[in-house]
């Protein structure tokens, strides 16, 4: 993902301190920083406030910002930062929330009546991608659901791009296993 | 890489709440309005600092001066004392006693002189 003329404008215009420039940026980006943080968290109350705690933080970081990538994967880099921190900050907390979250939806999807294309189910999909570790769930969905490419993962990640495609095949060979494994339990049931 | 993508088309994409972008603008405004705040608390400390500077120094100063004053007067006092004790004296004091014939007599002589001169 390259620079574009706009982003150059609009962050010439968050330098000054231009609001208007940093409504412009809330528009074209924030649904997207939301969703990275979203999955990052898996709580849509915490991915609010860390797309909060980006878009209060970008006046001030933007001046450290050098405009080598383009302003949405900086934009992503901070999303995964500040994801990371506050997920360092409560591990101990949000790993047993984790287990009961798991507990309550698996739950939930053994009664409940689901269709038989078992792997499109969002339930499903969603509960395999929270048995990923939250950076690799990230990269999983800002590659295949945001479609950036190896190159923008792998300076948001600040990581070479092989161990980026090594993450990523592992990630997708795990969603697949435990797809098939549900399915093929669902279908035995 | 592109043939091994997952859909992942099915997962349930959110968009921002109605209020997200006025609360980003109030957390700005609060930040802007603590960094005016602290800027000018920093140039009154700075202020406070100056205006304690000066007496202090005055204070110093005056120290330092009662000091020299001190110690130039305790040095003059010791100078004048010797000066003033003239060697003849000194000697005098010396020999207190050793003489033959003690200062009384000299005295008494004297008196008994000018006692004779005025009768």
């Amino acid at each position: 993902m390259s620079f574009k003329p706009a982003d150059h404008i609009i962050l010439k215009r968050i330098k000054e301190g231009s609001r208007e420039a940093l409504a412009l940026l809330w528009q074209a980006h924030s649904a997207n920083v939301l969703n990275l943080a979203f999955r990052m968290m898996k709580d849509r109350d915490q991915a609010e406030d860390i797309l909060m705690d980006v878009f209060v933080l970008v006046p001030k970081a933007v001046k450290g910002f050098r405009g080598e990538s383009a302003l949405s994967t900086w934009l992503y880099r901070l999303t995964v930062n500040a994801c990371l921190m506050k997920l360092r900050a409560q591990k101990r907390h949000h790993e047993l929330e984790e287990e009961k979250f798991d507990t309550i939806i698996e739950e939930a999807f053994g009664k409940s009546d689901v269709q038989s294309d078992i792997g499109f189910d969002p339930q499903l999909l969603t509960l395999g991608m929270n048995e990923l570790p939250a950076e690799t769930r990230s990269m999983l969905w800002l590659k295949d659901a945001e479609d950036l490419s190896v190159n923008d993962l792998a300076e948001i990640y600040s990581m070479p791009e092989g161990t980026i495609k090594a993450r990523l095949s592992r990630a997708r060979n795990f969603m697949r296993n435990f797809l098939k494994e549900r399915i093929y339990a669902r279908q035995q049931a | 890489m592109q043939d091994n993508k997952l859909d992942l088309s099915g997962l349930e994409r959110i968009t921002p709440r109605a209020d997200s972008w006025n609360k980003v603008c109030a957390r700005l405004d609060v930040e802007k309005h603590l960094e005016k705040s602290k800027a000018m608390g920093a140039g009154n400390i700075l202020q406070f600092r100056m205006s304690a500077a000066i007496p202090l120094a005055a204070s110093f100063i005056f120290i330092c001066l009662y000091l020299v004053m001190t110690a130039s007067g305790q040095s003059s006092s010791n100078v004048s004392m010797n000066s003033v004790v003239s060697t003849e004296l000194s000697s005098w004091y010396d020999n207190l006693g050793e003489a033959d014939s003690d200062d009384y007599e000299i005295l008494d002589n004297t008196t008994t002189i000018s006692y004779l001169m005025k009768e």
